[in-house]
């Protein structure tokens, strides 16, 4: 019998140890895969990324050429002109396309944001893969893209709104921290209809374009749709244009290629390309090859955080199985070329100014969701999930990313190998609840009419937010809200301590507060006037997008957008979300529970005596701080202080809602995460109640604990964090927890873990990611305290804080996970 | 019914199946050689001072009614032999530098505290366990305790060393869900020397807890030398196998409590940890007499 082993992958060494090629299967040159993949991977480690001009070029090119037409049709030159006339090369990954025309490298998109072009030229560049390399080329055709962009970009037009609405200038809300400004960057919106791309192949997409173009009435008011429907034509076809210039390329470099292998592998890269994405993929390799391509266009069309790839593992299940049944591919052969795949994803990457480096750290949100239910709700998992587990095992990478879709239907045999792959230390899987994950839906689209099969349809946009995948995103969106800021403005009267501007209205000299209550109520005071400055800001960004830069290729692959006849940036899309993020309401809350407890409960301090140590950044006032960080905390299932951080998370809901329909005209919700904004907005803060320092970061997560002062264990903090939001109104809850791998040891540790992710799961946590560590990051625990307060390490039978141990026990447990 | 309980562990994972609150009572009729929670031993509340957390604010030298405090360069430091441990010092102490162990709990505050853990229990298949010190020295409260356990359907699970009075061990094995039963050494002279007290009641006990309908789970804290010889080994085994126990679970001596000793002013034991070598070769000695080894 020939039957295809579906069992646990063989041990690593072994997987690339191929025997002589099989009849019908690809003409890969598997032989020498694992020694490329090697090789592409050190390349990406070690190569500085380089800002490639060309982008720049056609922006000056094509917006100079196009005057005076539909922003949508401009748009979609571009995108025309980019795809076809950048320039192109293969390396030795069988899975074509790259972002730009050079390795590793990275565009601008200065139509967003042209002011760190001004102001940061002279600066370092920090990209997800380390510094950008910027030629004197570049530099100057940056100069020129800035003369002419300066004013008109997304991020200019919002200010200027705001500034002659509103009388401000937003620019002020921005230094100081306490509004982050999403509309400068570009960004991804959730997850297309993959499954229609690739099964239906893009000429099937434009059919539909021209089906609908010659029914649309042609009368008053059409000309927008007309617009949209030939701009997505173009941008389609270019995308087409695009897989064929790889055909040509490959076809062309086989004529002289080294080895009869390597001509072989190109011949049928060009045949590949050749098919696909214009026509609907066959097997397995062209779907990989048609995935990425539609992944890969959007990137350039625009390259942001949260293009995400969906439910991967089960739109290409059927090629898997198809290939498999048919023996073209072996499982080993299907990690390998999916590995090919995930070091593209990792390639990836962006530049847009040192502000949205420390907010985001580069991260690309490529969020892949596996697991979940099917339409009828039945687990929806697939074999091919597994596999795609087994590459990140093997690899580590930290692009694409896996969230898990949680629910109780799921097989132990998956459950055990997504523990695996947690152990393996890179973070992945993130688990996400997928019952709040639907209930979220339900009650977002029920006035839409949403069924239960759509709405089971949900999955993972970039971080850590659900919605609806092929025909939902999501506007990520205006202007994130720092609750922590708002604290600090309370105890300011309203000044900011920093800018030494007024930020907020007067609330009252803190000092004079005779309770917490009146503390709290000048926070809601403060709060409320932050949450209508962060609704204004994000609704004028959100339109200066719509206006400028509507994107017709990633819109025509939404489902909803042809059919109304709209860009999903004009809500197009049939289940879109608007919604603005908030983030610090930890340290908000822990802020606030310190001063009601040294200050009002206890009397250990006076508000003056405090004010005057978060002034001096508590230099002189040791003591002091200690206490700080001795009050209450959030993590400690201590339900007083539990509960004013729920209701500290209600009153943002409230306050954030009370202000009418968000953009798209539905009820507003919230979302708390941080990406890294806590890491922008902690720099820009002054010393803070809880005892966190001047500049330091804050906490990250919206419902982690601050790193050390959860000292109740684990599942203490489960359920504080558990409980901090309400995770169906919010549409995230973000919560980072640290072990180390031994803590997760044998069959009982996997059994531990996946019973405190249901246990978190029962009491409503919507999200929760496991870093596992290594020795040397013990060591460097030893070293900097400061940075690992929060690491938890196995003593002895119970868990425990690894820079609260005695150094020597801190020695024991390094000498004990290096044994292991 | 209320007792000195000195630390309620959440989330304990090796003191029985799945998820676990342990619960600590404080006193111990032995004073094992190596003990790593050497405030467990005393009946009494006590005050630890971990010096390196102080951060010699002073509070503590006025509160201190006992002369027990004095500046010594940048801490508050302890003057030998004056504590009375009234904890005084403690409430004011704002790093917890100076801590206090032992807090008077009833049953009901205990069972309180345990069911904050219950969802985790039902999901992992944990319960509690009642530790110390010596559990089975809390008498009639930890008969309580598992009673209330009984009528509540939580698993229970007692860790002891088996020095208790005869009778009330009886009923304890009689009532608790698991026993982890502590075995130092099968010589009577040896095991009053490395832990102050012969062993004939704990060997008595161990007989019940096997005949009882307790699971029983026999497990040594494996220290090098001292306890980890052929002949004991093979005393050991003899007896295990003889009342069909084929597995034992090993805790070799780790140094985690040793900073508890400096903070109680008590002198660091005379016993070291293993090399990984000598761990392996004891563990190959308990392999020879036909016994299963669990390190924990």
């Amino acid at each position: 019998m020939t039957a295809v082993s579906v069992e646990t992958p063989a041990a690593p060494a072994q997987i690339f140890a191929f025997p002589a090629k099989r009849p019908n299967s690809y003409d890969l040159d598997w032989s020498s895969a694992e020694r490329r993949l090697k090789e592409i991977k050190d390349f990406l480690l070690a190569a500085p990324q380089t800002m490639d001009p060309e982008r720049l070029k056609f922006l000056l090119e094509v917006y100079e050429e196009r005057q005076g037409e539909a922003p949508v049709i401009v748009r979609a030159r571009l995108l025309e002109r980019v795809l076809t006339k950048k320039t192109i090369f293969l390396d030795d990954n069988p899975v074509v396309g790259a972002l730009t025309g050079v390795r590793a490298g990275v565009y601008a998109y200065p139509e967003w944001s042209a002011d760190w072009i001004k102001d940061e030229i002279d600066l370092a560049k920090m990209g997800s893969l380390g510094e950008i390399k910027i030629s004197a080329e570049t530099q100057d055709l940056l100069k020129q893209v800035y003369a002419k962009w300066k004013g008109r970009t997304v991020f200019d037009q919002a200010n200027r709104g705001y500034q002659e609405l509103y009388g401000e200038d937003p620019k002020r809300l921005f230094k100081a921290g306490a509004l982050f400004e999403g509309p400068a960057y570009t960004t991804g919106t959730g997850a297309v209809d993959y499954r229609r791309a690739i099964h239906e192949g893009l000429g099937s997409i434009i059919d539909e374009i021209d089906r609908r173009v010659a029914a649309l009435p042609k009368r008053a008011g059409a000309s927008a749709a007309l617009a949209f429907y030939r701009a997505a034509k173009i941008s389609l076809s270019a995308a087409v244009a695009h897989a064929n210039r790889y055909a040509d390329l490959a076809a062309q470099e086989a004529r002289r290629a080294p080895t009869p292998a390597r001509q072989a592998e190109l011949l049928e890269i060009a045949e590949v390309c050749r098919r696909v994405p214009e026509h609907p993929a066959r097997n397995f390799r062209e779907a990989v090859q048609s995935f990425w391509f539609v992944h890969l266009v959007q990137e350039i069309e625009q390259m942001g955080c949260a293009v995400s790839p969906g439910r991967y593992g089960q739109y290409m299940q059927p090629f898997y199985e198809k290939d498999l049944a048919e023996g073209r591919l072996t499982r080993e052969e299907a990690v390998t070329l999916l590995s090919f795949q995930w070091l593209k994803h990792s390639e990836l990457a962006i530049y847009q100014g040192l502000s949205n480096a420390l907010a985001l750290s580069g991260h690309t949100g490529q969020t892949i969701t596996i697991g979940g239910l099917t339409a009828e709700g039945e687990d929806a998992s697939t074999e091919l999930e597994e596999v795609l587990m087994d590459v990140q095992i093997r690899l580590r990478n930290i692009q694409p990313t896996l969230s898990l879709f949680y629910h109780p239907k799921m097989k132990e045999s998956y459950l055990l190998k997504a523990v695996e792959v947690v152990r393996g230390g890179s973070g992945q899987p993130q688990w996400l609840n997928n019952r709040l994950a639907v209930e979220r839906a339900l009650s977002r689209f029920s006035d839409s009419g949403i069924t239960i099969g759509q709405a089971r349809n949900c999955g993972n946009f970039g971080c850590v937010a659900t919605g609806v995948l092929d025909e939902g995103c999501y506007f990520a969106v205006g202007a994130t809200l720092n609750l922590a800021k708002f604290v600090e403005l309370t105890l300011n009267d309203g000044l900011d301590p920093l800018t030494k501007k007024r930020l907020g209205p007067q609330t009252g000299p803190a000092a004079q507060f005779q309770s917490f209550e009146e503390l709290y109520e000048a926070f809601l005071v403060q709060l409320d006037h932050g949450a209508r400055q962060q609704r204004r800001y994000s609704n004028l960004g959100c339109l200066a997008k719509e206006a400028t830069v509507p994107g017709p290729y990633r819109s025509s692959l939404y489902g909803g957008c042809l059919e109304k006849g709209l860009p999903e940036e004009a809500g197009g899309a049939r289940f879109s979300q608007a919604l603005d993020i908030v983030a610090g309401g930890v340290d908000a809350a822990n802020s606030l529970l310190a001063v009601r407890s040294l200050v009002f409960e206890q009397g250990l301090t006076t508000m003056a005596e405090l004010l005057a140590a978060l002034q001096a950044n508590f230099e002189g006032f040791e003591a002091l701080r200690r206490q700080c960080l001795a009050a209450p905390k959030h993590g400690n299932d201590d339900p007083t202080a539990d509960a004013l951080v729920k209701r500290l998370y209600r009153d943002v809901d409230r306050l954030y809602t009370a202000h009418g329909p968000d953009y798209l005209g539905r009820a507003p919700r919230v979302d708390a995460f941080s990406l890294s904004y806590h890491n922008l907005f902690g720099g820009l803060m002054g010393a803070l109640p809880n005892g966190r320092q001047s500049g330091r970061a804050l906490t990250d997560g919206s419902v982690s604990a601050t790193p050390g002062t959860d000292v109740q264990g684990v599942t203490a903090l489960i359920k504080s964090a558990a409980g901090a939001v309400d995770t169906v109104r919010y549409n995230s809850n973000h919560f980072n927890v640290k072990f180390l791998p031994q803590a997760l040891e044998g069959p009982k540790g996997a059994r531990t873990l996946l019973a405190l992710i249901k246990t978190y799961f029962d009491l409503g946590g919507s999200h929760i990611q496991f870093n596992c560590v290594d020795s040397d990051v013990l060591k460097e625990a030893q070293t900097k305290p400061d940075d690992h307060k929060n690491l938890v390490v196995r003593v002895a039978g119970f868990s425990a804080y690894f820079t609260r141990l005695d150094h020597g026990v801190q020695d024991e447990i390094i000498k004990r996970t290096q044994y292991n | 019914m209320s007792s000195l309980v000195y630390n309620i562990q959440r989330m304990s994972v090796d003191d029985g199946p799945g998820l676990r609150t342990t619960v600590f009572l404080k006193g111990c009729p032995l004073r094992c050689l190596w003990c790593s929670n050497p405030e467990s031993q005393a009946f009494e509340p006590q005050v630890l001072f971990f010096e390196r957390l102080c951060v010699g604010c002073g509070r503590c030298l006025e509160a201190c009614p006992h002369g027990a405090v004095e500046r010594r360069g940048s801490v508050c430091g302890r003057v030998p032999g004056r504590c009375r441990h009234c904890g005084r010092c403690v409430k004011t102490c704002p790093t917890a530098a100076r801590a206090g162990s032992g807090r008077r709990m009833d049953v009901e505050e205990v069972m309180a505290e345990v069911r904050r853990d219950d969802l985790f229990y039902q999901n992992s298949g944990g319960g509690v366990t009642f530790g110390g010190g010596e559990p089975t020295a809390g008498g009639q409260f930890l008969l309580e305790l598992l009673a209330r356990c009984r009528q509540e359907g939580l698993h229970a699970c007692v860790d002891t060393c088996g020095a208790c009075p005869e009778g009330l061990f009886a009923e304890v094995a009689a009532t608790a869900d698991l026993l982890l039963f502590d075995l130092k050494h099968l010589d009577p002279t040896a095991h009053a020397r490395l832990t102050g007290r012969d062993n004939a009641v704990i060997l008595d006990n161990f007989r019940t807890a096997a005949a009882s309908p307790a699971e029983v789970r026999p497990r040594m804290p494996l220290m090098p030398e001292l306890n980890d010889s052929e002949d004991n080994v093979a005393a050991l085994a003899e007896l295990l196998l003889g009342l069909g126990f084929e597995e034992i679970e090993v805790m070799p001596c780790h140094a985690f409590g040793w900073s508890k000793y400096a903070a109680l002013d008590l002198p660091t034991p005379p016993v070291r940890a293993y090399e990984p070598e000598e761990l392996k070769s004891a563990l190959a000695r308990f392999a020879r007499h036909g016994l299963r080894t669990v390190v924990v």
